[in-house]
């Protein structure tokens, strides 16, 4: 039924090579979350010295780890969704709801996507930057854009294709 | 408002045809804002939103927290005070079954999540059960309900959306949590007591301790020690709520590895998991946002407020009437997403309403017992058919159990959720003497 009950869909094993790689990203950007919250509590509490941009620095790891990590969220089919009726339904019926899944996810974050594109152009121009570090704002929006743009893609792949008949 | 009834309407349509609950709020918010507004208008605040979704440091906490109970269930450490539970209550009637609950609580001092509380704790206390000849349904229901106290007892990743979303003090909120957790505990226990009363068969006496290791007993004191240092941290001021997540999470990997329960593989499969479970939250909270401000431009929540306003009706019964909104709601939506569609509609009757009790007053009071009464609805949504999702996770890790026999068992625990939702209602000391003392 709803499906974030499946709390274990991979064992670690058997994962794609890409799926790999995304994971040890997220690893990297989780740990220097912590790295960074740690480094910034000790050192302005005992040192009186606090980390230079660390507001803006979390910020911009957890945006970097919620736009690797929803292609992995998407692939491994982990979007919470309520299956009320689809035990109910027929396979005929069944299929028709998985598309209909797939389209409108495929939609939705296909016109994300292309709006933080836009954003990014916007942010580009105006020559946006964080306030205290000075970093560039608008790579953010556009990788924000293509990590929707492939889950998109990967969305789609997932409700039209006949292996996904679990 | 009657824009907003029929976005509802299509989106729980939408939801039923199993549409991503994510994506089908995006989809009929960006509709519905285009519709009163323009299609330019709705696809700018799309755009805006996903990008400053993305960027909030009040969010980062989701992550870290998440991380902290992935690593320690990975720890040994809910084993460990599943046996030291055992040790106190192990002995009565159905002690297994309190046990179970009495460790679900504790493991729910560091984990945020109740459908993490639930899986962890189901791995470690269903097996003996099982040893000892104890009844599915009791069995499956005592780690279900007690699983649910993930959410109230502090940390908490729905009270610190909850504190985003109405602006409230996560602190306050964190402390506010306690003692109706700790209620929660008592109320289980009492169930599974009467339960057993009533049918001695379901619970067979167990005959020896739960063993437990040394390294278990070393991580039940870590834990606590970790649970100390968090709430310590926050109300010592040595750090925000927010930063006690990062904080938390770094002692929970120190505590892992100094335990010697973590592997690289394991390592790797705890934070691939919670990378995976932040993106299908942010994923939720994007979406709930976008909904959000269709409803909001269409003024559901003004329009709602004023009506009530013009009601002139006592105000618990406005409470009462909104939490049978939550009970229904909850049959068929997901804990997160009912949260956030529905507690930016709610939380500004919170300043309209006069409850005619000192302790509220003050409409900052008002929304941390407001905050308590929407955790525990939720709770109960949490194991009420028929998308109870703790009743999946354990129906997940046990796949030979019926889901009616999960439901039959959870049957009195939900019937103790009631009677404690009401006690948090009528006594509102119970979610604010604590943060009166802080």
């Amino acid at each position: 039924m709803a499906s974030p009950a499946d709390p274990a869909p991979s064992d670690g094993q058997n994962e794609s090579h890409l799926t790999r790689a995304l994971g040890l990203l997220c690893g990297f950007l989780l740990f220097g979350l912590i790295a960074l919250t740690c480094t910034d509590v000790v050192t302005r509490y005992w040192f009186n010295a606090p980390v230079n941009g660390a507001f803006e620095l979390t910020e911009l790891l957890l945006a970097a780890l919620i736009f690797a990590a929803l292609p992995l969220t998407t692939a491994a089919g982990q979007h919470v969704e309520v299956d009320l009726l689809a035990g109910l339904a027929s396979k005929p019926a069944r299929r028709v709801m998985n598309g209909l899944a797939a389209l409108v996810s495929g939609i939705v974050l296909a016109v994300i996507a292309w709006r933080l594109t836009l954003h990014g152009l916007r942010l580009f121009e105006d020559g946006a930057v964080t306030n205290s570090l000075t970093l560039p704002l608008a790579p953010v929006a556009w990788l924000a854009a293509l990590s929707c743009a492939a889950s998109a893609v990967i969305a789609l792949l997932r409700g039209f294709s006949p292996i996904d008949e679990a | 408002m009657l824009e907003s009834l029929l976005g509802f309407a299509v989106l729980l349509a939408l939801i039923f045809l199993r549409v991503p609950i994510a994506f089908a709020m995006a989809l009929v918010g960006m509709t519905g804002f285009a519709l009163m507004r323009g299609w330019p208008a709705s696809w700018s605040m799309v755009g805006q939103v996903a990008f400053d979704s993305g960027l909030s440091y009040t969010l980062s906490v989701v992550p870290l927290f998440i991380l902290m109970g992935n690593l320690l269930s990975l720890s040994g450490i809910a084993h460990g005070l599943f046996a030291a539970a055992d040790r106190l209550l192990g002995r009565a009637p159905g002690g297994l079954a309190m046990a179970s609950v009495l460790a679900c609580g504790g493991f729910s001092a560091v984990s945020g999540s109740s459908l993490a509380t639930a899986a962890t704790m189901s791995k470690v206390a269903m097996p003996s059960m099982r040893r000892y000849g104890y009844a599915d349904s009791l069995a499956a229901g005592s780690i279900a309900a007690g699983g649910t106290l993930g959410i109230l007892i502090p940390p908490s990743v729905i009270l610190i959306i909850y504190g985003l979303l109405t602006e409230s003090d996560i602190g306050k909120l964190f402390i506010a949590g306690i003692l109706p957790g700790v209620l929660g505990i008592l109320l289980y226990i009492l169930a599974v007591w009467v339960t057993v009363r009533l049918k001695p068969g379901l619970a067979p006496k167990a005959t020896e301790r739960e063993a437990m290791t040394r390294r278990e007993r070393l991580g039940v004191l870590g834990m606590l020690a970790l649970f100390a240092f968090i709430m310590g941290g926050i109300y010592g001021g040595f750090f925000t709520p927010t930063e006690a997540a990062g904080m938390g999470a770094g002692a929970a990997l120190l505590l892992a590895f100094g335990l010697g329960g973590l592997t690289r593989k394991g390592l790797f499969k705890a934070v691939l998991e919670s990378a995976r479970t932040t993106a299908m939250i942010f994923a939720i909270i994007i979406g709930a946002e976008i909904f959000t401000n269709f409803i909001n431009f269409a003024g559901l929540p003004d329009g709602l407020a004023a009506w009530i306003a013009g009601l002139d009706v006592n105000a618990f019964l406005v409470i009462a009437a909104i939490i049978v909104i939550y009970l229904i709601l909850g049959c068929v939506l997901e804990s997160l997403s009912m949260i956030l569609l529905t507690v930016p509609i709610f939380y500004p009757l919170m300043y309209e309403l006069d409850f005619g009790v000192a302790m509220l007053a003050d409409p900052e009071a008002a929304l941390i017992w407001f905050a308590i009464i929407v955790v525990v609805v939720t709770e109960i949504s949490l194991i009420t058919p028929p998308v109870g999702l703790n009743v999946f996770v354990l129906r997940a890790v046990l796949r030979d159990v019926p889901l009616k026999t999960v439901f039959a068992g959870v049957t009195p625990f939900w019937l103790v959720d009631i009677l404690r939702l009401a006690l948090i209602v009528a006594i509102p000391g119970l979610s604010l003497w604590l943060v009166g003392a802080m």
